[in-house]
């Protein structure tokens, strides 16, 4: 049964990393940019939750903090020892985006483009 | 490692059939449905095929259970590309998140008078329940404004009480929170997390009657089977309601089927609230207490910044305190085009049919109007009735461009007080909620 387990583990781990190619620069377990201190948000912020909750979303430093606050506070999270390592990888590859009132539709919502 | 049994039922049970959440739980038995429909067939094979190659079958789907999210196929067992594909639904849905599970529905997949089953939406607060026994269901009623406390099995709900069905739209609170700027926290729907499927059980107002309501109830509040993400037994998931006038209107359901079948699992077989024109999050899903308050229930996420906005508007990007938070009640007028789909050509001198949805939490809509030209003049749809009280209506139109090129159709809708939908993103909310904005599909006209 062990060996069975290990064999279904590495089959089901090694499909899904194929699904995205390491070169894109993308996490295939998390799907976190793959840029210093992704390993550690990682660890602390898919325990509960998927990463795609976390990868959604683009915030000031000081809202990803306040967030932090709110799930430690109300969902059950630990404190973070490495808490400013992790604002720092959060507010460089997922930081706020200013749009104006109104985006463009999306590129997959266009038509496309004449050559 | 949790009972095969249980992941049995959630894994390979699908939302097509009458019967497809039949109580076999037997941990061997994977056998096909009576009514499965073929979508339902394709994902059944693709997770036996995945399976074979692992091994034995009982011993495979014991092995990978903890290694999905409930309700969840891997790519890399139904030998598809999308990342994840849900139970029940449709493979065009968009996955937002996989834990918990949130995924949308493109507005072309919504072209449907009423909405399918395999194309509604799924929204998780937490993580559904891994076990469900519909034979041995309860409901309990019970709180401080309720007369007595008082359980009712499907059974009973179904024999005591004269059954009903309305079409009802659900639309999630934060439905279109994508577009605010700068960012809103949570999950980034676009459009699709709005569905009116026909919905079927009885009437909320008829059991809380039952019950007896004490003259100083002020709001009922629920609580269903789904857990909280962090594991936490003591934690809810959320447990919200609504005041108690809006609670007894007669369009609310305690319902038990979608479109003639049981509510698929992930819509919250086999019993759940259906709250009309509020936020969806009034409408528990695995439904087994409802209790009455004497005060504003204060369950799971109901407390700010939850399913609120700030009581007087703020500028985009601006700090709310909590005391500050209002809690929303009946949703803005909104509109859909489900058809054509965005990002389609057309031949400028063939007819352009043009169509979809409008509704408004408790109100009528009014009228609906489509501009091609950003808004500088507005040719008015042809708007069907609602069915009932806060089911979506229909609209549609034909459009007649006045050249090749790059156009983009918006729709406005206008609801029953004279109030329509803006063009541009409505206040911002720190919690992005209520972005009921014009929706815009783009066409190159050749």
């Amino acid at each position: 049964m062990f060996g069975l387990l290990t064999v279904a583990l590495l089959s089901f781990t090694s499909a899904m990393a194929e699904t995205t190619a390491p070169e894109s620069g993308i996490d295939p377990i998390s799907g976190f940019v793959i840029k210093p201190g992704f390993e550690t948000v990682r660890a602390h912020c898919t325990a509960c939750h998927s990463g795609k909750l976390v990868t959604q979303n683009h915030m000031s430093r000081e809202r990803w903090l306040s967030t932090i606050r709110w799930m430690q506070k109300t969902q059950n999270l630990w404190p973070l020892p490495q808490e400013e390592q992790i604002l720092d990888y959060l507010s460089a590859n997922y930081g706020e985006r200013t749009i104006g009132r109104r985006a463009q539709l999306p590129t997959h919502l266009m038509p496309p483009r004449a050559k | 490692m949790k009972s095969a049994k249980t992941k049995v039922t959630s894994a390979l049970s699908s939302a097509e059939g009458p019967t497809a959440r039949a109580n076999d739980v037997n941990t061997g038995n994977v056998s096909t449905p009576p009514s499965s429909k073929a979508t339902a067939d394709i994902t059944r094979r693709r997770f036996l095929m995945g399976l074979g190659t692992f091994g034995a079958l009982t011993g495979a789907q014991t092995l990978l259970a903890p290694l999905l999210p409930s309700g969840m196929i891997s790519s890399a067992i139904a030998q598809t590309k999308d990342s994840f594909r849900i139970i029940g639904k449709s493979a065009g849905l968009v996955v937002l998140n996989d834990r918990p599970i949130n995924a949308e529905t493109p507005a072309h997949l919504l072209d449907d008078k009423i909405t399918t089953a395999e194309n509604m939406f799924v929204r998780n607060n937490g993580i559904p329940p891994t076990s469900i026994d519909p034979a041995n269901w309860l409901l309990t009623i019970e709180g401080e404004s309720a007369k007595q406390s008082k359980q009712y099995t499907l059974a009973d709900l179904k024999q005591k009480f004269t059954h009903h069905s309305y079409q009802l739209t659900l639309e999630c609170g934060g439905n279109g929170r994508a577009e605010f700027s700068p960012g809103a926290k949570g999950n980034q729907w676009t459009t699709g997390a709005v569905a009116c499927p026909k919905w079927t059980g009885v009437r909320l107002a008829d059991v809380l009657k039952d019950v007896g309501i004490k003259d100083d109830a002020v709001y009922i509040g629920y609580y269903g089977k789904d857990t909280h993400i962090s594991g936490d037994p003591s934690k809810e998931a959320i447990s919200r309601g609504v005041p108690i006038n809006k609670a007894l209107e007669e369009e609310n359901l305690i319902a038990w089927a979608m479109n003639d079948a049981d509510i698929p699992f992930m819509n919250g077989h086999p019993l759940r609230l259906v709250i009309g024109g509020w936020p969806a999050s009034t409408s528990g899903k695995w439904l087994e207490r409802i209790v009455i308050r004497d005060q504003i229930h204060d369950g799971a996420k109901m407390a700010a910044p939850a399913y609120r906005v700030p009581c007087e508007p703020v500028a985009p990007g601006s700090k709310v305190a909590d005391e500050d938070m209002c809690i929303i009640h009946a949703m803005p007028i909104k509109s859909l085009i489900t058809y054509p789909k965005s990002g389609d050509s057309h031949k400028k001198d063939v007819q352009f049919p043009v169509r979809g949805h409008a509704w408004a939490g408790d109100k009528a809509v009014s009228k609906v109007e489509l501009s091609i030209d950003f808004g500088q003049t507005w040719l008015v749809a042809s708007l069907e009735k609602p069915v009932n009280r806060n089911a979506w209506q229909h609209w549609h139109s034909q459009i007649q461009f006045p050249s090749k090129g790059y156009f983009e159709v918006w729709a406005k809708a206008t609801d029953s007080d004279g109030v329509g939908q803006p063009m541009i993103l409505p206040g911002w909310n720190p919690k992005g909620y209520l972005n009921n904005a014009c929706h815009r599909v783009a066409v190159q006209v050749m």
